[in-house]
């Protein structure tokens, strides 16, 4: 069984990582891999196994598009 | 010159033989032929009043004939009329059901097309704002924007609490 769990941050800052590690809860005994990407503007990702956790502003933004082109979809349906 | 008695009856005699003889050699025959061409100019007579009688039938069987057509014709005629009226009427209401159906699908197609492109106007436009959002929001990203962000995310739970 995989017990890595994998960390993704726009910029390497070990408070953050304390206090997501932290947040995760379900830790114990498992390691952490740290990886950087820029690209995500800022927050975090975690992926643990076949899940992804995605907290990052750029996952935001794309929630927040999805979410719009729905509304307008919808309300492009009433008229 | 005196006539004797005896002359007178010579005479007499003569006449009569003349008479019995004229009218048995000339009169006979020629009374028989007179009768016999009467009745032949009547027979004549009567066949050709058959023939008149006859052509007087065939004229109006012709006449009847003719008319019988006439009206036979008209008849014909009014009726290609009536059915080239049903017609032309069946034609002109396939054509307006045809006119009004392209017509519903041409509006059906134009409301689609106006759908279509008012979703790709507000897709293209949502997608340009959140790259500009994303933009903006990597250039003023700093880092301590970006820890007061984690902290907000995970100061108030566990993700697995």
């Amino acid at each position: 069984m995989d017990k890595k769990l994998t960390l993704i941050l726009s910029v390497y800052d070990e408070d953050n990582i304390e206090k997501i590690k932290s947040f995760y809860g379900e830790a114990a005994g498992r390691s952490w891999q740290i990886e950087i990407d820029p690209s995500i503007i800022g927050g975090f990702i975690i992926i643990d196994k076949d899940m992804m956790f995605d907290y990052s502003v750029k996952g935001q933004l794309e929630q927040f598009r999805r979410a719009l082109l729905q509304e307008l979809s919808v309300a492009g349906a009433k008229q | 010159m005196p006539i004797s008695w005896q002359s007178f009856v010579i005479h007499l005699i003569n006449i009569v033989v003349l008479f019995v003889f004229l009218r048995g050699i000339i009169y006979k025959p020629v009374s028989d032929f007179m009768h016999r061409r009467r009745e032949h100019f009547a027979a004549e007579m009567q066949d050709l009043q058959k023939q008149q009688e006859l052509l007087a039938q065939r004229e109006q069987l012709a006449e009847k004939t003719i008319d019988d057509a006439r009206k036979q014709a008209l008849q014909i005629l009014e009726d290609a009329e009536k059915a080239a009226q049903q017609r032309a009427e069946l034609i002109i209401k396939e054509a307006e059901q045809k006119a009004n159906m392209l017509l519903a699908e041409a509006r059906a197609a134009i409301a689609a097309e106006r759908k279509r492109a008012r979703e790709a106007m507000h897709t293209e436009a949502v997608n340009l704002a959140v790259e500009f959002a994303a933009r903006i929001l990597a250039e003023e990203m700093t880092p301590a924007h970006n820890k007061e962000f984690i902290d907000r995310l995970t100061e108030r739970r566990q993700l697995h609490g």
